[in-house]
């Protein structure tokens, strides 16, 4: 199952890498969330600041939806979807392997988003390890989730604005939970913020176990 | 509420039966007594005053839509196990009626919010779930729709089941998660009603709570019969489906506009 | 009933939830009735 995961994930990091997709357009994408929030909300009042963390994590979302329909689109184009039915390998395994792959594009779309953040509103980093459990945390639910909605959703001729709907209420939790973690990682009081990170752990292998359990049932289904 | 079933189910057919018109009857009976007690012979409370009498509509309504989630992932459930056709519909219908009733639950708290708060929203851990719910319900409807049209009975179902599975436990967590937020913001929410209520107040409420108990039910057979004729007509063959198309379009013409 | 208060909400609240329901259960019987037309009665377990 691992070993089916690994090759998954990499081929999908590699036909990524192959046509810069996440780091041409979904980065960039990303900035300019930063920017309009920017413009939207007065900077010079300090809303930007206090509200840096929840800003943060709604561009976070709006990213992992693009990561997600990105990773659905590779497949259903030239029946790859199909391909991978035949292939043989663990659904299981094909489930984790595209969560780790949207995983690891959400870590780096993180440090981007992070970075920009800490210069653009100011944000002040005083519990490291804090911030970083959380961004593992709820990157990891904000994949799985993602994974088993969005293989829900792909295929079907309305997948780009029938997958934020259903997506986007079942992740609140993890907005919730990642917000008020770094609320506390940024500037505020770092013990606050653990109890938070633990929600989003438990989150994230719900939806571990769920879409583990689940996929095998989604990918047989004909579409 | 009238009863559109009770004027006459003649040999062309409908979704009532015996039952429906009995839940119907017991429906308007218990609605006419709610109304009394809700309106008329319950006390005003101390501090919310009559707008209390809002409460009556709003805690049931509450508690018949989140019961429909609960009902849609159960169906959901039974789909995945048994796939039988009534559990897919079952599914929908519920989902259906149940997106009514939440609609109707933001709706009157909303109401009564806004003389109880001075406010018609507030972001109490109750509102935001709920609005998350009724979000949930369309997302889940719109997916079911999509999934139909896409093909027939055995390429689909298993989408809009595990997102129906997912339905209810999706609410609870949801739902704890934004009480944890919102608790940090308040320490004493604004409890909705008295926890000391009593006496008449207390029979209103459950008053209210079994009356629209019997609404959702009667509401939920028809819903059911409607899917489940849904069904029929889609599995028709080719000229069942044109004859039919044509007699739809007689019959929409005559009613002057029935729903298709 | 002479003082009561807040009538407007009240009647709102209940004018809208009541209004609602009997145009769903209108609109639902009415579709029941439409599709029933097109279906053999033995389609039909329930009569």
């Amino acid at each position: 199952m691992l070993r089916d995961a690994a090759l998954i994930a990499g081929k999908d990091l590699r036909v990524e890498l192959r046509s810069q997709v996440t780091t041409q357009q979904v980065a960039p994408f990303a900035v300019l969330v930063l920017i309009l929030f920017g413009v939207a909300l007065d900077p010079d009042r300090g809303i930007l600041a206090r509200a840096s963390s929840g800003l943060f994590w709604v561009a976070v979302l709006f990213c992992a939806l693009l990561a997600i329909q990105r990773a659905f689109t590779i497949e259903s184009a030239d029946g790859g979807r199909d391909a991978l039915r035949l292939s043989g390998l663990d659904p299981a395994g094909i489930f984790l392997g595209k969560a780790a792959a949207i995983a690891l594009q959400l870590a780096a779309l993180e440090v981007v988003l992070a970075v920009g953040v800490v210069i653009m509103y100011g944000a002040e980093v005083t519990g490291a390890p804090l911030l970083i459990a959380t961004c593992v945390a709820a990157t990891a639910g904000l994949a799985a989730a993602g994974t088993l909605y969005g293989v829900l959703a792909a295929g079907l001729r309305v997948r780009e604005t029938l997958l934020p709907i259903l997506l986007l209420p079942v992740l609140a939790p993890v907005l919730i939970g990642a917000t008020k973690s770094f609320e506390a990682a940024l500037g505020g009081v770092a013990s606050d913020g653990w109890p938070w990170c633990g929600l989003l752990v438990a989150f994230a292998l719900t939806y571990l176990a769920v879409g583990t359990l689940a996929f095998g049932t989604l990918m047989e289904e004909p579409s | 509420m009238t009863a559109p079933h009770a004027v006459g189910s003649g040999p062309s057919g409908s979704t009532s039966s015996g039952a429906t018109r009995v839940l119907g009857g017991l429906s308007l009976a218990g609605l006419a007594l709610l109304l009394g007690y809700a309106l008329v012979w319950s006390p005003a409370d101390r501090t919310q005053r009559d707008s209390v009498r809002l409460m009556y509509v709003h805690v049931p309504s509450a508690i018949v839509a989140f019961a429909a989630c609960a009902l849609t992932t159960v169906a959901a459930a039974m789909w995945l196990r048994r796939r039988t056709e009534g559990w897919w519909v079952l599914g929908g219908a519920s989902a259906e009626v149940g997106l009514v009733f939440t609609a109707l639950t933001l709706v009157t708290g909303s109401i009564w919010g806004r003389p109880t708060w001075g406010t018609y929203w507030d972001w109490d851990p109750r509102i935001t779930s709920t609005s998350l719910l009724f979000v949930m319900l369309v997302g889940y409807l719109a997916l079911r729709r999509i999934d139909n049209e896409a093909g027939d009975a055995a390429q689909r179902g298993t989408r809009g089941a595990i997102v129906g599975l997912l339905l209810f436990p999706n609410v609870v967590v949801v739902h704890y998660s934004v009480d944890w937020w919102r608790s940090l913001h308040q320490t004493a929410t604004i409890t909705r009603l008295d926890p000391t209520i009593e006496g008449t107040m207390l029979f209103t409420l459950m008053l209210g709570i079994v009356v629209f108990g019997l609404i959702f039910a009667w509401l939920l057979v028809h819903r059911f019969r409607v899917g489940w004729l849904e069904e029929r007509v889609e599995h028709a063959g080719l000229d069942d489906a044109l004859r039919a198309r044509r007699a739809e379009a007689g019959v929409v013409a005559g009613l002057g506009g029935g729903t298709a | 009933m002479l003082a009561v208060s807040h009538v407007g909400y009240i009647a709102a609240g209940w004018g809208i939830v009541l209004g609602s329901l009997a145009l769903y259960g209108l609109r639902t019987v009415r579709r029941g009735r439409t599709l029933a037309q097109q279906v053999p009665p033995e389609d039909r377990r329930w009569t």
